[in-house]
């Protein structure tokens, strides 16, 4: 029997007076790859805020392996990785791409102490799966941005989480490398048996990699499996998505304008 | 010019001096990083009004510009977090508002007092024995915290968001970064005035990011600067009889000029 990751039960929130999502419910069992499409301003970012538990739920109840965010235990929360748009972090930061993936481990270290040969291990391990160690004393501003990205990566892996976060991860990133990064996180996930939540507008990308796909704009529109929301003509009506993705049995063929057969 | 290190006065200035270009060097750091450049001028300002209400009233003007800085320092930091106000116009508004409050403190002072220039301005060499006490004690608190919380604070100069989901205190530490640099403009007042204090947070590590891109020598660097900047600036304030705060600000000025030429000359290379 699958096992429920995440649990959304008539979830609303916002900023300030108003709500930018309205009653939200759905689940994400273990094992999934679940990507998060609709229009910018739509709640992707808040829902994935929530499963962070960085951001409360006005009304509702939101569960992440059984728990509420906000109580979460420091070891429960790092069972969580989170990577957000490099392009809002200021990389010209000076600091080495090692101490980047070690600060995912600062909260388990605790103050007052100093990483330990444990965890420099670990921060190397984790550059090492996503193909960095090469970079480990490189400055974080001198690597481009699908390198970034992976570095970032690094840092969601370090404490080999069940679930990784990841909200529109691939912005400012080169097409060539977002292609490499996809195929990075599938690795990831035979590999590690991730969990992999992703707020992306890369239609063509969900239609091949995700397995389920939710669509939010102010609300959960539709979730379930890739195809089945996909080919629903509402989807993309309420998503804003300018492009019909044709299903040809495992085949799929997306029609933006211009023609993209895989 | 050996021989003025005999005179008392000159040792507690360098003693100060170190100890202030040290601190500022350090918590200047994650002022800049941060980008909280503003904030820092914000609560330096703010001082202003503690120092003229504590000499309205007789009080320790040391402790009332603490008191002021760091309420004005949590009041921007609260409101920046409850208010749709931004936070440079929140800052300009607590900014004004203190200043304000330091010029009707100075009105209602019916005698004259020359002091307010000393710490609009800075003076080293006017530093007594308690300040000299004071500044090695509070540096020493101040430098505890860094240390204790080195990662924390990193982490949240680099990356808030990244910070706070991986479960680090991030209001916290906001909040804890406030206070530092509260406590740190105000007994850097003695040595560089209120005025020129946050020149002095900016400037070495604006000028130390120019030769390293390593964090924990970036915070050495900065540190060495900023010292050689007060030593530098106080020995020609007082070969020349100039004002020390003003000679040690334009001193770490000119040394960002000439890393910043260096720089510029050896990218053409």
């Amino acid at each position: 029997m699958s096992e429920e990751i995440i649990t959304f039960k008539n979830v609303s929130a916002g900023y300030g007076a108003g709500d930018v999502v309205e009653n939200i419910s759905f689940s994400v069992e273990k094992g999934d790859y679940v990507g998060v499409i609709g229009p910018n301003g739509g709640g992707k970012s808040t829902v994935l805020k929530m499963i962070a538990g960085v951001h409360k739920p006005r009304l509702g109840e939101v569960r992440v392996m059984g728990i509420d965010p906000e109580k979460f235990t420091q070891k429960e929360r790092s069972l969580i990785g989170y990577v957000r748009q490099e392009t809002f972090i200021d990389t010209s930061f000076p600091v080495k791409v090692k101490d980047v993936v070690l600060m995912g481990r600062y909260a388990l270290i605790g103050p007052g102490r100093r990483p330990s040969d444990q965890d420099e291990q670990m921060a190397m391990d984790a550059l090492k799966r996503t193909g960095m160690e090469n970079f480990s004393g490189s400055h974080i501003g001198a690597l481009s941005g699908g390198q970034k990205q992976r570095v970032f990566i690094a840092r969601g892996i370090v404490n080999n989480p069940e679930l990784l976060i990841l909200d529109e991860p691939t912005t400012g990133v080169d097409a060539k490398n977002q292609h490499a990064f996809y195929e990075l996180l599938l690795e990831l996930k035979r590999n590690y048996h991730l969990t992999i939540i992703m707020a992306t507008h890369d239609v063509s990308m969900v239609s091949d990699q995700v397995n389920k796909v939710t669509c939010v704009n102010h609300g959960v529109h539709m979730h379930g499996e890739t195809e089945e929301v996909l080919k629903d003509e509402k989807t993309c009506e309420v998503c804003g998505l300018d492009t019909e993705v044709i299903f040809h049995g495992k085949r799929k063929t997306r029609v933006d304008g211009g023609p993209h057969n895989d | 010019m050996i021989e003025i290190l005999h005179f008392g006065f000159v040792q507690r200035a360098l003693i100060a001096g170190v100890f202030v270009g040290v601190l500022l060097a350090v918590i200047g750091v994650y002022v800049v990083l941060k980008k909280m450049s503003f904030i820092g001028d914000g609560i330096a300002h703010s001082a202003f009004g503690g120092v003229a209400l504590g000499l309205l009233i007789g009080a320790n003007t040391t402790i009332s510009a603490v008191i002021f800085a760091w309420v004005t320092a949590m009041l921007i930091g609260i409101s920046k977090k409850n208010s749709r106000t931004s936070e440079d116009a929140l800052i300009g508004i607590f900014f004004a508002f203190t200043m304000a409050l330091g010029v009707i403190f100075i009105g209602f002072n019916k005698r004259y007092n020359a002091d307010i220039f000393g710490f609009l301005f800075g003076d080293i060499l006017a530093v007594s024995a308690a300040d000299v006490v004071t500044i090695v004690c509070v540096s020493a608190l101040v430098l505890f915290a860094v240390w204790f919380f080195y990662k924390d604070l990193t982490y949240f100069a680099f990356d808030e968001e990244g910070a706070r989901v991986s479960g680090i205190n991030t209001d916290f530490i906001y909040f804890l970064l406030l206070t530092l640099v509260s406590v740190t403009i105000v007994i850097s007042i003695k040595i560089v005035g209120i005025i020129l204090a946050v020149a002095f947070l900016i400037i070495p590590v604006s000028t130390a990011l120019m030769l390293t891109l390593d964090f924990k020598k970036l915070i050495f660097v900065s540190a060495v600067i900023s010292v050689i900047s007060t030593i530098t600036g106080f020995i020609f304030s007082y070969a020349f009889n100039l004002a020390s705060g003003a000679t040690i600000v334009v001193t770490a000025t000119a040394l960002f000029g000439g890393v910043s030429l260096f720089s510029y000359l050896k990218k053409g290379r």
